[in-house]
């Protein structure tokens, strides 16, 4: 269930509360796609830094759309800038497949990672936010058709992985 | 290759033609190349079947995904192969690890400060300078000290013990008749007071003596010993003038740390006024100096040594 937040413009206790609210969300988010602690903490500091910068011109009601929108923006910055880390657009590598798995969920997270990254940030927002495809769409620069689209191959993906995965282990 | 492939203009087809006609084995070579087909395999044909059950499948997976991704399921029936399906879909969603939480919630905090309106820290400025002008009006500025330029110096002393000339002046008022002089800041602006002779007992002869054979303590003025002779008709005696520079209590701190100030006056440098404070306070310890930085408008012309009291003793002729 979404947390209940009302509407208006954010002053320091409502962006206090922001940070109750969805700084673990945030941050679990940007985890997920940079896999590095440091790395995402920094991400979320900078993306309530520069909603600090802007709070009183924000509604409230949009400030949680607004910080993942502008984590994610920051995390494709940093990505950019950073060399060492392979951009957004390439596709990640066949991964190591390890001896045995715990549950489905530790398959699932495997198989996220052969996704095209925008692909695995429509499945992260969808499933892990219960965003709307035109709330995605708003994070990631994409209209809601193309959210769906990039969705569907998504799901399909993971699918097939893990109806391979399940044929493999028998 | 490009005759075969239809790309060569009239003319050239023309040439090509004649050519073939004089070259009969290379025009039998270029009709058995051009008679050449590729077969594909019945194999790995796609019939009009599995295109259709491949469109299917698709539309399928669409419709399940779409079903999935919707929260209104509310009147659909599906088929045994078709909730299969959707069983192994929802299978791919993800659940988040609520374990997963930012290590630093409160640095992400902002605490209510008090926010200053604009006019208010203006007048606050303002208010300030005004009163730095009022503290250093121009006639107080020591116009051949500031021709000095760099010797724009604040000190500040905390004087230990500097109870010490007051209570020998407290007890040398018991014993002769004390003339007091207060100076306030400008050792031009004396006043005298003279207390009645009847007032005070007698001297003692050997404290008397004690007293004579001090020498006179130099004081701030003009570093000109306060060494005044008092009327003729007025009876030899030991005077006492504790001299009261104005003083600072809001920086008085300890009850043994007296901070002392004085104004530089013409004439005067920094450390010739830092040795008149050195004499006046022989007996006591010279706890901290501080030099503020050059061109302070604040001190600008001023020497600031703090309030101090002590003792001078003179003797009538």
């Amino acid at each position: 269930m979404r947390p209940h937040i009302e509407s208006g413009p954010v002053d320091t206790k409502s962006y206090n509360q922001c940070v109750d609210l969805y700084s673990d969300r945030v941050y679990r988010y940007i985890l997920k796609n940079l896999k590095d602690a440091d790395g995402a903490k920094d991400v979320v500091q900078d993306a309530y830094a520069r909603l600090w910068e802007v709070h009183d011109t924000i509604d409230l009601e949009k400030s949680k759309s607004w910080l993942f929108t502008t984590a994610y923006r920051v995390m494709i910055d940093g990505i950019r800038k950073n060399s060492k880390q392979s951009p957004l657009t390439e596709k990640h590598a066949e991964p190591i497949h390890s001896t045995g798995y715990s549950d489905l969920q530790e398959i699932l997270n495997e198989a996220l990672d052969l996704l095209v990254p925008i692909q695995k940030q429509v499945v992260l927002l969808r499933d892990y936010e219960g965003y709307s495809y035109e709330e995605i769409g708003e994070i990631t620069a994409l209209n809601p058709s193309q959210v769906k689209v990039y969705l569907f191959r998504a799901r399909k993906k993971l699918k097939d992985y893990l109806v391979s995965m399940e044929n493999i282990i028998g | 290759m490009d005759h075969l492939d239809g790309i060569l203009n009239s003319l050239e087809t023309e040439s090509l033609q004649s050519f073939l006609v004089l070259n009969p084995d290379l025009s039998a070579e270029l009709e058995s190349m051009s008679s050449f087909q590729l077969h594909v395999p019945d194999s790995i044909a796609l019939s009009a079947d599995m295109k259709a059950s491949m469109k299917k499948e698709e539309l399928e997976d669409e419709f399940i995904i779409g079903m999935m991704e919707s929260d209104n399921r509310a009147g659909i029936s599906l088929s045994s192969e078709d909730l299969l399906l959707l069983y192994e879909y929802e299978k791919t969603r993800l659940k988040a690890d609520s374990k997963i939480l930012f290590p630093d919630h409160e640095s992400l905090k902002k605490n209510d400060g008090i926010v200053i309106p604009l006019w208010v820290k203006v007048t606050a400025a303002a208010a300030s300078l005004f009163f730095a002008f009022l503290l250093i009006s121009p006639e107080d500025v020591d116009r051949s000290y500031q021709a000095r330029g760099p010797e724009i110096i604040k000190w500040n002393y905390a004087i230990e013990n500097i109870q010490k000339p007051i209570q020998l002046a407290s007890e040398e008022q018991s014993l002769a008749p004390v003339q007091t002089i207060e100076i306030h800041e400008r050792p031009l602006l004396v006043q005298e007071k003279v207390i009645p002779k009847k007032e005070s007992p007698p001297l003692a002869k050997k404290e008397k003596d004690t007293l004579q054979n001090k020498a006179p303590i130099p004081v701030i003025e003009e570093e000109k010993i306060l060494t005044q002779e008092l009327p003729e008709e007025t009876p030899k005696q030991v005077i006492e003038e504790p001299l009261f520079v104005q003083e600072n209590p809001s920086v008085k701190s300890h009850p043994h740390h007296v901070p002392v100030s004085s104004s530089l006056k013409e004439g005067k440098t920094a450390s010739s006024a830092l040795d008149i404070l050195k004499k006046v306070t022989a007996n006591s310890e010279i706890l901290a100096i501080q030099q503020v930085n050059e061109g302070d408008p604040y001190i600008e012309g001023f020497l600031f040594l703090g309030s101090f009291s002590l003792s001078v003793k003179r003797k009538r002729k």
